[in-house]
């Protein structure tokens, strides 16, 4: 079958064919009993011959499979790796020396678990766990790709993830959230959150500027897709937009059945109110019913004034002479307005016919956010320059276009010239209207009434101080969509209904409704307990996190090109036991943490053990591991004494659009002045700050589950020469004082030097101080401990 | 064959990614000889090499073909009528009528190549250019053109060619960075457009000069971190001394910790390197000459051709040189959509003596011979006119345009693919930018369809699964 298809090899859209040799032909059936792709087994724990050494059942896999190789494991840590450990673990930040010391103390069997207990308590765990999940949703506050600009609402979905952390959100809501919040039913408390999660739906890269609409929806809809599959099933859909996967059975009408889902959604920001608001909102919002009721009231009683004969109204578009700009509207809900074409003497003449002779009222109808006035010359009378145009509506767009009364005004029957001049701005003028008046003293009075109602309606309108937006979706025209033949947008093969991956299913199949888009639906069917990949991939997720490896390890492929799990019953026992548990993210390191086999010793000298398993994935000792950018970043200013606990009450703002050297230097120093924890920082993709990059923080383009690690000279050089990290240094050298090296082992390494080491770095003082001094030799000193191996990396 | 293939992928990442493994306590020397034949190429070249090394002249914003090299008299003859076939359906701005080129042409070289009356200098060279005036491409807009161009894709964000290059073929200097990219722009795909994407973070181009908009002048680009603000060569040497010695006491590491330490000896290498290789004021007073680095317009670029020829003579792989917001521009170079003849004429003014003086440069030293010279922006512009204000100015298009090259085993003085009798539709021997990667690899000594990368379980290609060799232009 493949070998057919090779002859077609040029026709074929997507490069997952070029892997085509390098893998055995399934069949059919051995595609979809592919492990991944049935539920979950329920396994019973195993026994082992060391009965003692478990502490709880993981140890019981992980053991049970050491002693089938006979290998014995590693020893227990010692308490200050440990603390060390499980505070980077976390939180992500290093313990302070008090509180090793306090650990050190405390021989109390009880005394780890009360650590793990406090930090998975504090804060700082969401901030730590929550950017865990944001390499997931590749979260990111620019939109990427061709150009660059701002999301500068994005930052509400983050604090959402980190919030749902520390409350440890069930990780199915976390699941139904983010992908249909919106639609939940919710209290008026919870709502807000919840339109909020669905960021994770619009925060993706697009680009903007391209120039085929119909393309550029395609294009977003299938990262929304990639995004959603990899990051929750840990399987690539997207192969399917051209043609049926070829290596998991997912065919291309699967794809389809999916685009369908995100075709009747759509990405807007919407506004929210904090819940504490939610009465002031009620009553602005009952407060606008009441003045849009007595406006109309007050329009059919002005039309009772006016000779509704003689009523004269055109568009603003129809102008026989003028240089604006003419903007049409793209759907039923805008409306086709003039404005200027950028700064310059804008003008629009009419002629106008009038039929009966008498005092008109003249009415503009426009939308400004700010004003923008203008004028009216009638006939060319330039000495009677009527002032129009000149009012605030609430805003630019459609929705706050409405008529605005200018001036009344004394017009013969027959022709006039209109010119509606404006400079350098102009209004979004949509039409002018002319209407002969009676009773003027009467008409006079009830406009005043109609002009302070509006008035005031623009002030609740735009009364924004307790709304905020947030990027999210809601559902759009609810509609099946075509097969596209090819991938080609263009090209409409089949309809398909709407509706979720065929082959790879829980048992029970959802369908989906004409009444909404099927977000609701695609959640409940990714959170049924049976379906054979969702628990399994977030369990190995946080097996991941915890220790460096999955027990997939393509944590982010489960199909059939990934690889088999090192512990296929352990991840099964994992998966379930955390259904079991309310699918609770916190239970899950509990567990973990409080096993043996997280708390093995790095001693990886067994040599027969070497020999046997080189890559350690039986977890015969614990694997050193990198600090992540974040970490290492947070550490560093808070062993300085330069980090601010708290959470920052506003975004940082840096230039992410077409930047110029001196906006670049700017941002620089607002990344190096920044005091507050990473994940606070700005995700401006592409211009991430070098720092995080080079020490692996991902682009945010794509599901990240598990970081590059790679070790180039550019980061040596980062180390060494960075002014960040040297001034740092310099703050850190200070704080302790000079020569105190015990206290700054303590600080740094949660330990003291040994004499071997206090030689080192006597030599090194001693040399470097006949160069340069004193000070500069003990900041020097800091400096290099501050990028050594062991600050870097967890024991 | 491709299970092989795969087997030897993984074997090369590990080398790639363990880079300075096991290496402790040697001395630096050995160490360095090591890495170079360690990183020459484990898999590459398939095939044999006829160049080693690229510098990619990038044009940014779109030069006129029609204008500057693809001769086409029906312009000047139909001027101001309509076309007498459809345009394209989505374009950038709306189009007029045919619009004659504001300059003659004439015949250069023996070859006989056309070049409008604007250049002075490159008829000087003309016989070692081959013109390839059949490029054709889809995307209308910048940031898609330009990332297909680097890229290979208009829209996802992949590893760019550069990148690719340096992950197949590795650095002749481990000293320096193997992908270099001289005053890069931060428009249109920005640090995409030389990032490594999923590719290890090594193969990268590093540039020279921060990506901004405008960007560094290229007498203020420097590679970033290669000095400390204060201490000396002495108190760095005792810093890395110590990193080793503390490191050294520490049980329990690991290849990535012996991998971390080896990596400051080489950084600290490279802080040695890096300034010479970038020094122009070691360039004699006849090299600055013939460039035309003599403070007037072509100054700037002159300076980024110097630099160039200097990272070329010294092993650095691919290297990058952007044309692009120099002055008196603030935005996209080439991009005349009004005031063509003003534009241009600056544009080619800035770079016609640079770029001959490094043709001729590279020649004197003997290195045209195994560096492929190519010269091009994203897309060409139209033979219409713009509608608009002020002066006329041409449009995208991305239908039809010229690129062309030189050394590197490629014909010199010929003329491949043509366009129609307007210049507007390639329609002979067609080459997409996919063809022209396939070439360029090609002419590196590597098959495009076998430098491949596995990520998410999902092998990837620069050519994705098209890409057609243009044989025809090679000796």
């Amino acid at each position: 079958m493949f070998i057919a298809e090779l002859g077609g090899f040029k026709r074929i859209i997507s490069q997952c064919i070029a892997f085509l040799l390098t893998i055995n032909a399934f069949g059919e059936e051995d595609r979809y009993k592919h492990w991944a792709f049935v539920s979950p087994k329920f396994y019973s724990v195993p026994k082992v011959k060391t009965e003692g050494w478990p502490k709880n059942e993981i140890d019981n896999f992980i053991l049970a499979e050491l002693e089938h190789s006979n290998i014995t494991p590693a020893k227990k840590a010692g308490p200050a790796q440990l603390i060390r450990r499980v505070y980077y673990d976390l939180i992500g930040l290093p313990p302070s020396p008090e509180r090793v010391e306090e650990f050190l103390k405390d021989h109390s069997s009880e005394a780890f678990a009360r650590i793990v207990n406090d930090l998975l308590d504090s804060p700082q765990y969401g901030e730590r766990w929550g950017r865990h999940w944001l390499d997931v949703a590749r979260y990111g506050d620019s939109n990427g790709g061709d150009e660059n600009h701002a999301y500068p609402h994005a930052w509400r979905y983050r604090n959402y993830v980190i919030d749902s952390f520390n409350r440890d959100l069930p990780y199915d809501e976390f699941i139904n959230e983010q992908l249909a919040g919106d639609l939940l039913e919710s209290k008026p408390d919870e709502r807000s959150r919840r339109v909020t999660a669905t960021g994770f739906l619009a925060i993706g890269t697009k680009i903007l500027a391209e120039k085929d609409s119909v393309k550029k929806r395609a294009d977003i809809i299938d990262e929304q897709i990639d995004t959603v599959s990899r990051s929750f099933m840990g399987i690539s859909v997207s192969c399917a937009r051209c043609h049926d996967h070829k290596f998991d059975p997912i065919p291309t009408a699967d794809y389809y059945a999916l685009a369908g889902i995100f075709h009747s959604t759509k990405i807007e920001d919407q506004s929210l109110s904090k819940p504490e608001d939610e009465q002031r909102e009620e009553k602005k919002k009952a407060r606008l019913v009441v003045i849009n009721n007595q406006l109309e009231d007050f329009e059919r009683k002005f039309s009772e004034f006016v000779d509704s004969e003689s009523i004269v109204q055109w568009e603003a578009e129809k102008f026989i002479r003028g240089n604006v700009s003419v903007i049409r509207g793209n759907n039923d809900n805008e409306v086709t307005y003039i404005s200027d074409p950028g700064s310059q003497d804008n003008f629009a003449e009419y002629e106008v016919k009038i039929p009966t002779d008498g005092t008109y009222s003249i009415d503009f109808r426009y939308a400004a956010e700010s004003s923008r006035p203008g004028s009216l010359i009638i006939d060319g009378d330039k000495d009677n320059v009527i002032p129009v145009l000149a009012d605030v509506t609430g805003g630019w767009s459609s929705e706050y276009q409405q008529w605005n009364h200018e001036t009344y005004f004394h017009l013969d029957t027959g022709a006039h010239v209109f010119r509606v001049e404006s400079k350098p701005l102009m209004s979004h003028l949509d039409q002018i209207r002319l209407t002969r008046v009676h009773s003027l003293d009467l008409v006079k009075s009830l406009r005043l009434k109609i002009d302070n109602l509006k008035k005031e309606r623009i002030e609740i309108q735009s009364d924004k101080n307790n709304a905020y937006k947030v990027m999210a979706v809601l559902d759009g025209d609810v509609a099946d969509t075509n097969i596209n033949l090819r991938g080609d947008p263009h090209e409409r093969g089949e309809l398909v209904s709407r509706g979720f991956l065929s082959k790879i299913s829980p048992r029970e199949t959802l369908s989906c409704n004409d009444r909404s888009s099927g977000r609701f639906e695609l959640a409940k069917w990714m959170t049924q307990p049976d379906h054979p990949l969702t628990a399994r991939v977030i369990v190995n997720r946080i097996w991941y996190w915890h220790f460096g490896k999955g027990i997939v390890s393509t944590i982010d492929d489960f199909g059939t090109t990934g690889t088999e799990p090192s512990h296929p019953e352990l991840l099964d026992y994992l998966a379930n036991d955390f259904i079991r548990n309310g699918w609770s993210i916190k239970t899950l390191h509990r567990k973990i943490m409080l096993s043996n086999t997280y708390q093995m010793g790095t001693d990886n000298s067994n040599p027969l053990a070497k020999k046997k398993d080189p890559e350690n994935s039986l977890y015969w000792h614990r694997d050193v591991r990198r600090l992540e950018a974040e970490s290492f970043r947070d550490s560093v200013l808070m062993v300085s004494g330069n980090l601010n606990m708290d959470p920052p009450s506003a975004p940082l703002v840096v230039k992410s659009q077409d930047p110029s050297p001196a906006d670049l230097l700017k941002n620089r120093q607002s990344y190096e002045n920044y005091q507050y924890r990473s994940v606070y920082l700005p995700v401006v993709r592409s211009h991430l700050y070098d720092l995080l990059t080079l020490l692996g923080f991902p682009n945010a383009t794509t599901t990240v589950g598990q970081r590059s690690q790679t070790t180039v000279p550019t980061q040596a050089l980062l180390m060494m020469n960075n002014p960040f990290l040297i001034s740092q240094a310099q703050s850190l050298a200070l704080r302790i004082g000079e020569g105190k090296v015990r206290e700054l082992y303590l600080t740094l390494f949660a330990r003291i030097p040994s004499p071997e080491e206090m030689q080192s770095i006597n030599h090194f003082f001693e040399k470097h101080a006949k160069i340069s001094g004193n000070k500069k030799a003990w900041e020097s000193l800091c400096h290099t401990l501050l990028i050594s191996n062991e600050f870097l990396h967890v024991w | 064959m491709s299970g092989n293939m795969q087997s030897n992928f993984t074997s090369r990442r590990d080398a790639l990614n363990r880079i300075c493994v096991g290496f402790g306590g040697i001395a630096l020397n050995s160490l360095l000889q090591e890495y170079s034949s360690a990183d020459s190429g484990v898999n590459y070249p398939h095939q044999t090499a006829r160049a080693k090394r690229i510098i990619f002249l990038f044009m940014h914003g779109g030069p006129s073909h029609v204008d500057l090299f693809d001769y086409k008299p029906k312009l000047y003859s139909e001027n101001g009528k309509p076309l007498p076939f459809p345009e394209r359906s989505v374009q950038f701005a709306a189009r007029g009528n045919i619009f004659a080129p504001p300059w003659k042409f004439r015949q250069v070289g023996q070859s006989g190549h056309w070049m409008s009356e604007i250049w002075n200098h490159l008829p000087e060279v003309a016989d070692d250019l081959c013109m390839i005036h059949s490029l054709c491409e889809t995307n209308v807009s910048h940031g898609g053109a330009c990332m297909k161009l680097h890229t290979g894709d208009e829209a996802l964000l992949r590893p760019s060619m550069g990148s690719w290059v340096s992950y197949g073929l590795g650095t002749e200097n481990r000293n320096l960075p193997a992908f270099v990219t001289i005053c890069p722009t931060s428009l249109h795909g920005g640090v995409n457009n030389f990032g490594s994407a999923f590719l290890p973070a090594q193969h990268q181009g590093v540039p020279l000069g921060t990506p901004g908009y405008p960007n560094t002048p290229a007498k203020d680009a420097k590679f970033h971190y290669m000095r400390h603000p204060s201490a000396g060569r002495r108190e760095q040497e005792l810093q890395i001394e110590l990193l080793r010695n503390l490191h050294s006491t520490n049980k329990f590491g690991g290849t990535d910790l012996e991998a971390r330490m080896a990596s400051f000896e080489l950084a600290f290498r490279m802080q040695m390197a890096a300034p010479e290789a970038t020094d122009l004021s070691r360039e004699s007073k006849m090299t600055r000459e013939l460039y035309g680095m003599d403070g007037s317009e072509t100054d700037n670029f002159a300076r980024q051709c110097i630099l160039a020829r200097r990272l070329a003579e010294r092993g650095v792989r691919f290297i990058q040189v952007s044309h692009a917001n120099s002055l008196p521009f603030n935005n996209e170079q080439w991009d005349q959509h009004s005031h063509l003849e003003k534009g241009h004429s600056i544009n080619v003014k800035q770079i016609d003596k640079p770029i001959t003086g490094l043709i001729k440069d590279l020649k004197a030293r003997g290195l045209l011979e195994d560096t492929l010279v190519i010269w091009g922006g994203e897309f060409g512009r139209t033979p219409t006119s713009q509608k608009g204000n002020g002066e006329v100015g041409r449009d995208h298009h991305p239908d039809g345009f010229t690129m062309w090259m030189a050394g590197g085993g490629v014909r010199p003085g010929i003329r491949y693919g043509s366009t129609d009798e307007f210049g507007y539709h390639a329609i002979e021997d067609r080459m997409t930018i996919h063809d022209l990667h396939a070439t360029v690899l090609h002419i590196l000594g590597i098959d495009h369809t076998r430098l491949t990368y596995n990520s998410n379980g999902r092998e990837f290609r620069l050519t994705d699964v098209h890409g057609e060799v243009a044989h025809k232009i090679l000796i």
